[in-house]
């Protein structure tokens, strides 16, 4: 039968899948410290009908032989880890990384995860914690929190909790925040959640100082919008429902020519 | 037996050409979105047709295919604000090392690897242009320039090696392999950038319309050499 009828449905499933991507980075144009990811594809294997270097003539011998390709498939969905845009929220507990870097969070349970989103909160026992409750790392907290007039978080990492202690304003260094990096983002697993775990192909984590050694800095009161371009998102879309159709194209044509075989015979 | 069946058996084989044209154009349509994906083409062989005495069953004039060239055409180039992703504009080809194989490709989406080398989707290394693997410092930014030289903070690190081949062969996977003669690669790196497949869609579509008319013509033509058959049963019947 046709190879052209399953190398068409393999161009279905690649662009099915770059739907599948292009729609959750467009579900995600508003997620703070969202990353957009990109569909990438390379060809399948390639089929050799005629060998090189079969005779076409009694003097000529053909150079390359007749090669049919098989069809599409999916190389990778890699993260794009370019900047979002930075936006004011003016709350203080809102902190965007300016460059490279990511925030590393507890996982109740044990393990860590990674994160660009740092829209920060302070839970009942006085940590920094994500909107899901998991501490920021190393552990930040603040002590009587009944008694905190505000936190500064400087650029470099370094936190100042400021308190009112009867009527006399005092200022009390609290831990720093670190910032992590990976040799290749790319290779981080997204979890969901806006955290990333670290893989084999990211490598470990690398600890270090906020504006420092090629770090980021802080910014706080911002927050790091997610980096979609929804115009480009939206041509993506485009693009793949009409490679989508192209594909299918592909089958009706193949059916029809098998149409035209099963008449052969009145 | 008063029919010659030979007429049948060579639009039955021109049936299967038509069959191979529309493999190669799906896989090209498949490609219509793959980085760096060169476009085959089918060519068509010329027909040689035998000295023959008068005697129609030596008539060898079964249409065949000569080749499938890889078009070596300019993809257009798509903006995507990733560091790590190279195009080449003009000739040339990334060489990739697997397997103690040297392959060439134009899908220029590369990563840093767990130990800092460049490589491709498929772990591979990019190979520099003293054909060793390519060591870059993620924590310093990378720029490339027009002539594949890597810099990292003003200073030169590697330079790509690219090769052009006058004829290439296509291996799968976003790679090729050169089989003619090597030529001088004229190129410029642009970083940042990714080359879309050299598939043009309209002229495929067109191609498979063609296609599937052809391979309608000779099947009509088979239904009327075998009613002409027919017939020729029918008149010894009256």
């Amino acid at each position: 039968m046709f190879r052209a009828l399953w190398t068409s449905a393999s161009g279905m499933q690649a662009q099915q899948t770059n739907l599948d991507v292009v729609s959750n980075n467009i579900a995600n144009v508003n997620t703070v410290g969202f990353k957009q990811s990109r569909a990438n594809f390379e060809d399948l294997i390639y089929q050799t009908i005629k060998d090189p270097g079969v005779r076409s003539s009694d003097e000529n011998i053909v150079p390359s032989g007749i090669q049919v390709g098989l069809g599409v498939k999916l190389s990778d969905v890699s993260k794009i880890f370019s900047q979002g845009s930075l936006k004011q929220t003016e709350r203080e507990l809102d902190v965007a990384i300016e460059g490279e870097g990511f925030f590393k969070i507890d996982f109740p349970g044990g393990g860590e995860a990674y994160t660009r989103a740092g829209n920060f909160q302070l839970d009942n026992e006085g940590y920094l914690v994500t909107p899901e409750g998991y501490k920021l790392s190393p552990n930040i907290q603040v002590n009587a929190p009944e008694t905190l007039i505000s936190i500064a978080i400087s650029p470099n990492g370094k936190v100042t909790a400021v308190r009112n202690e009867g009527g006399v304003q005092t200022t009390e260094e609290l831990t720093d925040i670190k910032l992590y990096r990976f040799m290749n983002p790319s290779g981080l697993k997204a979890l969901g959640q806006n955290l990333f775990v670290p893989t084999v192909a990211s490598g470990e984590a690398i600890e270090g100082n906020p504006n420092s050694d090629g770090f980021g800095k802080l910014a706080q009161g911002f927050l790091e919008s997610s980096n979609v371009n929804i115009v480009d998102e939206m041509v993506n879309l485009i693009v793949a429902q009409r490679a989508y159709e192209i594909n299918s194209k592909g089958i009706t044509t193949a059916d029809e020519m098998l149409r035209t075989v099963s008449t052969l015979k009145a | 037996m008063a029919l010659n069946l030979q007429s049948i058996y060579v639009l039955a084989s021109g049936s299967s050409r038509a069959m191979e044209q529309l493999d190669t154009i799906s896989n090209n349509l498949t490609n219509v979105n793959t980085s760096g994906f060169k476009k085959l083409l089918l060519k068509e062989m010329s027909q040689r047709i035998e000295k023959n005495g008068g005697d129609s069953n030596h008539l060898f004039v079964f249409p065949r295919f000569e080749d499938t060239p890889v078009v070596d055409i300019q993809g257009s180039l798509k903006i995507s604000e990733n560091p790590l992703d190279f195009a080449i504009d003009g000739k040339g080809f990334f060489v990739i090392e697997s397997k103690g194989e040297q392959y060439l490709t134009r899908n220029g989406h590369f990563f840093i690897d767990s130990e800092g080398y460049l490589v491709d989707s498929k772990g591979n290394y990019v190979l520099d242009s003293a054909d060793k693997k390519i060591f870059l410092d993620y924590k310093k930014s990378i720029s490339v320039g027009e002539d594949g030289v890597i810099f990292q903070e003003q200073q030169e690190v590697a330079k790509l090696k690219i090769v052009a081949n006058n004829r290439i062969e296509a291996v799968g996977d976003s790679y090729y392999k050169g089989v003619g003669d090597e030529i001088e690669a004229e190129y410029k790196v642009l970083q940042g950038y990714v080359e879309s497949s050299n598939v043009n869609p309209i002229k495929e579509m067109t191609e498979m319309i063609v296609t599937q008319r052809r391979f309608e013509i000779y099947g009509n033509l088979i239904k009327s050499l075998d009613t002409l058959e027919q017939k020729t049963n029918e008149i010894g019947k009256a």
